[in-house]
């Protein structure tokens, strides 16, 4: 049984791949590109991505192309943003004059902190600029932020984060997990909303970055304050542990994104904020055997035992489509919230119609072209590849260049 | 047609056009990206560094 995953026609699919791929050479291409060789490797990530989106539409298969995109992308902002830090700093340490001079990139994740003493107190508490600074200053990265919850809710954590492909590039390291977390308690699933309230309420009373100093675990691979002190001596020996723990030794035991699904206060006040986007995923009560591969396929504890009971998945959930992937019965699909699901009556699944003649068939096509082009799926996901694309697009061009040269110069 | 499921249709309408004008709003963003707006924003509350 294949449930709601079929692929779109051929033709739709490759409407929104063209149109992708207008909107992508609008916006990561571009004018403004001078050098060909970065010209060229954003071309190629532009047609990379168009065709991502149409396997994606027209397999019915999401997070296989998905997570190709995520984790090259993480791997991109990796080489590109600590290269930039070596070359102008010469090393990925903060000096205090750094940090004096607010010279410091604002990071999404520092976002929750900052709500507070922006709204109450007026005072920017991280130090970057408040306009124009390096990757835009405070505004930029706060509009940017809201305009992905808006379009993406949590999604955000899947298509647009450029920190999480790094645990789900670990994570997708072995077949199976060395340790199951079947029986985890579902108090643990509380653990990144608990990170959300101490953060919010401590930087709110100190005034200062508070994840950033202490507990910030991917410090490992963007930007840490010299070790210049025992205070810093101390930060550092905690955030090599967080990071060594949930971006790398925990997902490859497990198999789970464990900073993004237990850890990260981004994604916790992203997952409170979700609703005001009106894509879902859903379990079709009519077609699930309840058998639990979505359970085990979900990276970040969004569906658990409850979930399958209730057929309803938390809203924690980041879109990412491991559990469409993953089910057997094509039970579990994107949907737009409150809309009914053509063809599938709350009483099961509808008998399949007669056989139409020819003519009707072909009169019905533009109608069935239309339905497609509203529906959740194709919606969503040409959305979320156009947000991830084009926030990807400079970082993945720049690294393609960078490796190329680097192998240039292997090359006796 | 009974109220109920004219009802149920007006949200249904409401809810894709919602979603048609996410789809708008990311390329509008990143088309004034960087421009006055970000400025304006930053002017309508004005912040200051601790």
């Amino acid at each position: 049984m294949n449930g709601n995953r079929r692929g779109l026609s051929l033709f739709t699919s490759s409407l929104l791949a063209l149109l992708m791929l207008l909107a992508l050479s609008t916006f990561v291409v571009g004018p403004r590109i001078a050098d060909e060789k970065l010209l060229a490797a954003s071309a190629v990530w532009t047609l990379f991505l168009t065709v991502i989106l149409f396997l994606m539409l027209r397999t019915g298969r999401v997070s296989r192309y998905r997570s190709t995109f995520f984790v090259i992308y993480a791997v991109s902002f990796v080489i590109v943003f600590v290269g930039d830090l070596i070359a102008e700093r010469g090393s990925m340490a903060l000096s205090r004059e750094t940090i004096a001079a607010r010279q410091v990139p604002l990071c999404p994740v520092a976002i929750p902190q900052l709500i507070l003493p922006a709204l109450i107190k007026r005072l920017l508490i991280f130090p970057t600029q408040i306009v124009a600074g390096h990757y835009g200053g405070f505004w930029a990265v706060l509009a940017l932020w809201f305009v992905g919850v808006l379009a993406l809710g949590r999604g955000w954590c899947s298509w647009g984060c450029f920190y999480g492909g790094i645990d789900e590039g670990f994570a997708k390291l072995l077949r199976r997990p060395l340790l199951s977390t079947r029986r985890l308690p579902e108090r643990w699933r509380l653990l990144p909303i608990a990170v959300l309230v101490v953060v919010v309420v401590w930087s709110f009373l100190d005034l200062g970055p508070t994840y950033c100093r202490w507990l910030c675990p991917l410090k490992l691979v963007t930007e840490y304050p010299a070790v210049d002190s025992p205070v810093a001596y101390l930060q550092t020996v905690v955030f090599v542990t967080l990071g060594m723990g949930l971006l790398i030794v925990l997902p490859v035991l497990t198999s789970k994104r464990i900073h993004c699904g237990l850890f990260c206060p981004l994604g916790a006040l992203n997952a409170k904020l979700g609703p005001v986007n009106p894509y879902r995923v859903r379990i079709d009560p009519a077609l699930c055997s309840g058998c639990g591969r979505c359970q085990d396929a979900c990276p970040t504890f969004s569906i658990t035992g409850a979930s399958l009971e209730t057929k309803r998945v938390d809203g924690s959930c980041t879109r990412c489509g491991r559990c469409l992937d993953g089910c057997p019965r094509g039970a579990i699909s994107y949907r737009l919230v409150g809309v009914p699901v053509a063809g599938v009556p709350a009483g099961g699944a509808a008998a399949p119609p007669p056989p139409a003649p020819l003519w009707r068939r072909w009169l019905a096509w533009p109608g069935r072209v239309g339905r497609e082009l509203v529906e959740a799926r194709a919606l969503f996901l040409f959305t979320a590849v156009l947000f991830g694309g084009v926030l990807s697009g400079g970082f993945v061009s720049q690294a393609l260049c960078r490796v190329a040269g680097w192998l240039g110069e292997l090359r006796p | 047609m009974t109220p109920a499921p004219i009802l149920r249709r007006l949200r249904t309408l409401l809810v894709v056009a919602w979603a048609l004008g996410l789809v708008f709003l990311v390329p509008v963003f990143f088309l004034n990206y960087g421009g006055g707006w970000l400025r304006r924003l930053a002017e309508l509350w004005p912040l200051a560094y601790p």
